[in-house]
């Protein structure tokens, strides 16, 4: 009889342990839906509000804006989740933009996807237009409704079953405090940016204890938890205007470590994505501001299985020797030197827009530095190309730039004895291939250049605590992620129009006129030319600003010359705030009002993203062809 | 004197058998075209599925070729199993094997194309599209 009874206990015991472990488990799932649901009764509270309004205006509309603001809190205590789970849902939740073009890294080699945009930013900046209309209103706030019930589907919820997301929303969350939450991005009430950060960062503590309850076994750390909560006094301790925030040691004592401490735990954990979202992203970065953090190209090109030293090192000569040598010209006296010069940051500072190959006239856009171009996803200002590989091809092939054409200059080099023997032994690190084909060619020329893209700048040393910056360029760096409104196109850490996680490139139409007195619009489509819609019109991708010092002209066309001119443009609200027409611009037409102060202080922000480029000895000699008079020509071109 | 057959001897025609097999290389892979692709267009799939199959054995093989002693079976996968950039995610395995910096975009084209058309083996790979 005893043993019936110990049995039973022991059923009991099983029992009551293995129900005590569903409901913790379940905790955080409860905290997920509990938000979730939250959101959603907050969405349709606002909805009500605006069905019940018979005019939108006077206090009616202050009534509306009310009701957003609570709903974007709502909005905000869930972000963590929100944009990780489910990108395309957010985009009806919460889109910058009415419409976006795009070309994730992944997709890239399709057909841009256009994606309308709703929710509750346009549904805010929609109230401030003339004579707004109820309805349509109304279809941008069901949409986010709607979008947002997506959430507690199955096929979302699931995912959050196992800890394995957690520690990737996190480090999305990270990487956009260093990037956009503190920089009115998705935010059209400035005064409201960090307020709502706070809400955001005190929401997330709540939800990081119920995950830790829940996944005992794969806990933040006890060092995360103590940062965060310093990080969360350290934020209710700042101003509540954003200009007077100081973004400089938000993101340097807090941001920045506590990605560090994540990445250790992915790695600890063994955390697995099955997300697109981290399809870039490296797990073994240790800081935002380490290079390593993701990449958008492939530099080593057709060679990208090949590791060892040895080799690398040949592919890297081989590059460096193409690299100043005009061969690759139909007329043998242009290399990709006389565009990007190293010696000039890898551009042409000295004119707005290189020389065409018959050396009369001059191309229609600016030459862009070289450095750092492997972290776009897109090359060339107007996006055309997927790879620096293809960009190099063209680059070759284009009748107005080397004017040569494939065959050709495959035999041209072929003919030198020292690139032939070179690329033939390399053939066995590419046995897809069985001859050597422009694309080792050019996979060589973007392997040695795509090296000088791993420098570091004083901010970069800065933000990883090893050199300070001094107080201007840490004033400069608070205005650019506030005031001067730049951080929400130049986002961190490369300030180019990547951001997180990384994945795409964006486009902005900011009015560049044709001439220095904005007397026209520049009459360069741009991203109009590859994907033809109203919204590329005159779009170009946005560029970094790492080195910009060092690499004048500015602008697709080089129309600037100086940084104080570009600082000027941005101030008068680009070509549209100097009255010029321009229906698409994408940057804000009013005047920033910046002082004669803040411009000092930004610029000198910007020169703290100069980078230290260990340059090369200039080959003194190039490849004897076997055809005579090949040989001839001179390292680096002639013009 | 008698000759007897040892297993001695049997291990060794065993050995022989299979370095002969060995050295006879990898069979030429045949393809599936459709009847109604062009000429020039099935060229131009040729020129990839070939470029498709070497790195296949170099970047898939390893995970999903059937080997046995004597020969090697590449699965027959379905559209659903080799669609598009999806396959990056789709198996936990690909997290780390299949990323742009092991395989480029380009390279997964002529991979899936290799995949999409070489002549049926027979058989059926075994998992789904996404798996959760």
């Amino acid at each position: 009889m005893n043993k019936y009874y110990l049995s039973a206990l022991f059923f009991f015991i099983a029992f009551l342990a293995i129900s005590f472990k569903t409901i913790q488990s379940n905790s955080y799932q409860q905290a997920y839906e509990l938000k979730i649901n939250d959101f959603i009764k907050s969405e349709s509270f606002l909805i009500k509000t605006v069905q019940e309004c018979n005019q939108l205006s006077g206090t009616n509309i202050d009534k509306i804006k009310q009701a957003i603001g609570a709903s974007r809190n709502k909005m905000k205590s869930a972000d963590i989740w929100l944009r990780y789970l489910e990108p395309l849902a957010y985009k009806k939740i919460n889109s910058p933009l009415p419409v976006e073009w795009e070309t994730e890294v992944f997709e890239k080699f399709e057909k841009p996807y256009k994606r309308v945009g709703a929710g509750l930013t346009l549904a805010e900046l929609y109230l401030e237009e003339e004579n707004p209309d109820k309805d349509t209103l109304l279809h941008l706030l069901t949409q986010a409704e709607k979008a947002t019930g997506s959430f507690l589907h199955d096929s979302i919820v699931s995912k959050i079953k196992t800890f394995d997301h957690f520690y990737f929303c996190n480090r999305l969350f990270l990487l956009n405090l260093a990037s956009i939450y503190t920089t009115g991005f998705e935010c059209p009430d400035t005064a409201l940016v960090i307020p709502e950060l706070k809400v955001m960062l005190s929401e997330v503590n709540t939800i990081y204890a119920t995950y830790n309850q829940s996944f005992s076994s794969q806990q933040l750390s006890a060092p995360y938890m103590t940062l965060f909560a310093a990080c969360i006094q350290f934020a209710v301790n700042q101003p509540e205007r954003y200009s007077h925030f100081d973004h400089f040691t938000f993101i340097k004592d807090y941001v920045n470590p506590l990605f560090a401490l994540n990445q250790q735990l992915i790695r600890q954990y063994g955390a697995s994505s099955r997300s697109n979202l981290d399809y870039a992203l490296n797990k073994t970065a240790a800081s935002i501001f380490d290079k390593s953090l993701y990449m958008g190209q492939i530099t080593k090109g057709i060679f990208l299985r090949v590791n060892d030293e040895q080799t690398l090192q040949t592919i890297d000569r081989l590059g460096e020797m193409l690299f100043f040598d005009p061969i690759l010209s139909a007329n043998n006296q242009r290399s990709c030197v006389s565009c990007h010069d190293p010696k000039q940051f890898f551009t042409d500072t000295l004119r707005s827009t290189s020389l065409q190959f018959n050396e009369k006239e001059f191309l229609p856009r600016n030459s862009p530095s070289l450095l750092n171009t492997p972290f776009n996803h897109l090359a060339m200002l107007d996006g055309k190309h997927h790879t620096l590989q293809h960009q190099g091809k063209a680059v070759i092939t284009n009748p107005i730039e080397m004017g040569s054409n494939e065959n050709e200059v495959l035999e041209k080099i072929l003919s030198c004895k020292e690139y032939k023997a070179g690329f033939t032994k390399l053939l066995k690190h590419t046995p897809q291939e069985k001859e050597i084909t422009l694309e080792h060619i050019v996979s060589a020329l973007t392997f040695y250049y795509g090296k000088f893209s791993n420098g570091t700048a004083a901010f970069d040393n800065a933000m990883n605590n090893k050199t300070p910056v001094n107080k201007e360029v840490i004033e400069g760096f608070n205005l650019f992620m506030s005031k001067s409104q730049c951080a929400s196109c130049h986002f961190v850490p490369q300030f180019n129009g990547v951001k997180p996680p990384y994945i795409g490139s964006e486009f902005e139409v900011l009015g560049t006129p044709e001439d220095p007195h904005y007397k026209s619009l520049s009459k360069d489509k741009g991203r109009h030319d590859v994907n033809p819609a109203t919204e590329t019109m005159n779009a170009f991708r946005t560029g970094t600003l790492r080195n910009a010092e060092k690499t004048k002209p500015y602008m697709h066309n080089g129309v600037f010359k100086t940084l104080d001119e570009v600082i000027e443009f941005y101030n008068g609200g680009g070509g549209a705030g100097r009255g010029l027409v321009v229906e698409n611009q994408t940057l804000s037409s009013d005047s920033l009002r910046l002082t004669k102060k803040e411009k000092i202080q930004l610029i000198s922000f910007i020169k703290s993203l100069n980078e230290e480029i260990i340059l090369e000895v200039t080959p003194e000699k190039l490849p004897l062809s076997k055809n005579k008079t090949f040989n001839t020509r001179k390292v680096g071109g002639e013009y | 004197m008698k000759f007897m057959i040892k297993k001695e001897h049997i291990a060794m025609i065993v050995l022989l058998m299979i370095a002969v097999l060995s050295c006879m290389g990898p069979k030429k892979v045949a393809y599936d075209f459709p009847s109604t692709m062009n000429e020039s267009v099935q060229k131009e799939y040729l020129r990839q599925c070939e470029k498709g199959a070497v790195l296949y054995e170099i970047s898939c093989s390893g995970c999903h070729t059937k080997k046995s002693m004597l020969s090697k079976k590449i699965p027959d996968f379905t559209a659903d199993q080799i669609y598009g950039y999806e396959i990056r995610r789709s198996n936990k395995n690909h997290e780390n094997a299949l990323t742009a910096e092991t395989v480029t975009t380009e390279e997964l084209g002529y991979i899936l194309n290799f995949l999409m058309y070489k002549k049926r083996s027979g058989l059926l790979h075994k998992g789904t599209h996404v798996e959760n």
